[in-house]
């Protein structure tokens, strides 16, 4: 639920787009949408860390706890400041009418990579610390 | 602390920001030199694949799986000492099949001072409300391709509140309480059956059996009860029955009534433990069997409720090919395959 839930929106306009476009992969899915919905998914598993409170405490634990919370905390901004280059870049290539621009598709790359990084991260900490998805 | 944060945040930030960096660039590279787009989706997945790969490698050493023990058993049935005693077999060597090594400055005092009361024939005492605790331990399984490194926790309760989760005509359940939350959201459960207070008369043998019999199914179904909306998973976890002070089962050997309750007195529930002896293996086996046929309703039922059962008899005294009674066997039972 952690991973699902913030990732719906991307995934979700992705199929729509796949549909609309007779199953053309190409353009379909959003490198913004993706750096934002992950963005989100860090700042979940962030906040997840932070609030977590150990049944059986041991004095250990809370230092364990609050370094990935700061490393998933500093993977939410790398990630807002990836969505915030993307649409500023876009639109630039939109006002001056530019097909292919190869700053866009650089940063687009990055996402997706760092993306995936980032969604690994947060199954693995999810499961290391047995955080529960809270609606 | 600032050190472990440091460890973390560069092993989470940096690792992930310089590889999803360098395959940006890579795949930078081959979009100007590629010229068809097959080539350059080939290329895409090679890269993406590389990526998953070495980072899951590198975060899956920091990040351990969590796995939690749940003992569960009578006051003074000997469970903090099994614990103790299983990372005694571990510092030893002598449980072969993984590394366990103990984690946090609390886990690690507990353990060695633990330890060193055992050695110096003093036993550890009843573990008191207060003293509610996970004993924390890295466990490093070998796997392929990857190791895979689990973060164990085995928790030490007040034999008192392991009743209140038995026997609801005791007291009502403490559902609200840590300890049974802990419990109900464990992934391995260890029932304990203290074989000192099973010898200690034979007048009181079928009472004690009996008693056991529905403290240790009661338990198992509201550890069911709790976790219904898992209850296939859970079916699964291992569930192990845990005859403790084994090494009592060979008092009983050539000796009168009167003898062995005193022996049993002095060595299953005293101030002082046993000597650290071997034990012959096969009169042991023989007086198990008998055990077992008297506890074989509530073995038969928990064959039948879960696909990891186990029986095992262990002794933190015994000695059998210079391992302890059973502690091998109890850890290869719990930890996940």
């Amino acid at each position: 639920m952690h991973v699902i839930l913030p990732t719906l929106p991307f995934t979700l306009s992705g199929f729509i787009r796949l549909v609309i476009t007779s199953w053309q992969l190409s353009g379909a899915f959003s490198a913004s949408e993706l750096s934002i919905c992950v963005a989100l998914l860090a700042l979940f598993v962030n906040q997840s860390l932070v609030q977590h409170t150990e049944l059986l405490e041991n004095d250990d634990k809370r230092a364990d706890i609050a370094a990935p919370a700061a490393g998933f905390l500093v993977l939410a901004i790398i990630l807002l400041i990836s969505f915030a280059l993307i649409v500023t870049l876009e639109s630039i290539s939109n006002v001056y009418k530019l097909d292919t621009f190869g700053p866009t598709q650089s940063v687009d790359d990055f996402v997706y990579l760092f993306s995936v990084i980032v969604v690994g991260c947060a199954i693995l900490v999810q499961r290391s610390y047995r955080l529960k998805a809270r609606l | 602390m600032s050190s472990k944060l440091g460890t973390h945040v560069s092993q989470m930030v940096v690792v992930a920001t310089a590889v999803a960096v360098m395959a940006t660039i890579l795949l930078t590279f081959f979009r100007i030199e590629s010229t068809t787009p097959t080539t350059l989706t080939i290329i895409n997945l090679i890269v993406l694949g590389a990526v998953v790969l070495l980072t899951t490698a590198i975060f899956m050493r920091q990040t351990p799986i969590s796995y939690r023990v749940a003992i569960v058993g009578f006051p003074s049935s000997g469970k903090t000492t099994l614990i103790v005693s299983l990372f005694g077999e571990a510092f030893d060597r002598r449980i072969s099949s993984f590394r366990m090594i103990p984690k946090g400055a609390t886990t690690i005092d507990r353990i060695n001072s633990g330890l060193a009361r055992l050695q110096m024939g003093r036993a550890l005492g009843p573990t008191q409300d207060q003293d509610l605790f996970a004993f924390r331990a890295d466990v490093r399984i070998t796997r392929f391709p990857l190791p895979v490194i689990y973060k164990v926790e085995f928790g030490d309760f007040a034999g008192s509140a392991s009743q209140l989760f038995s026997q609801e005509d005791v007291m009502p359940l403490p559902h609200g309480s840590d300890f049974f939350k802990w419990i109900a959201d464990s992934d391995a459960i260890v029932l304990v059956v203290d074989l000192g207070r099973y010898l200690m008369s034979l007048e009181t043998r079928k009472q004690y059996v009996v008693k056991m019999t529905t403290a240790l199914r009661a338990t198992w179904q509201h550890f069911l009860d709790v976790n219904e909306d898992r209850r296939g998973r859970v079916r699964r976890h291992p569930l192990v029955l845990a005859f403790t002070k084994a090494d009592l089962l060979e008092i009983v050997k050539d000796e009168d009534p009167a003898s062995v309750q005193s022996k049993i007195t002095k060595w299953g529930f005293g101030v002082e433990v046993p000597k650290v002896h071997e034990v012959d293996s096969q009169y042991l086996s023989k007086e198990g069997v008998s055990v077992m046929n008297d506890f074989s309703e509530l073995i038969r039922y928990f064959e039948g409720e879960s696909g990891r059962f186990k029986v095992v008899f262990t002794s933190s005294f015994a000695l059998s090919n210079e391992k302890r009674l059973g502690l091998d066997e109890l850890m290869a039972a719990l930890l996940p395959k």
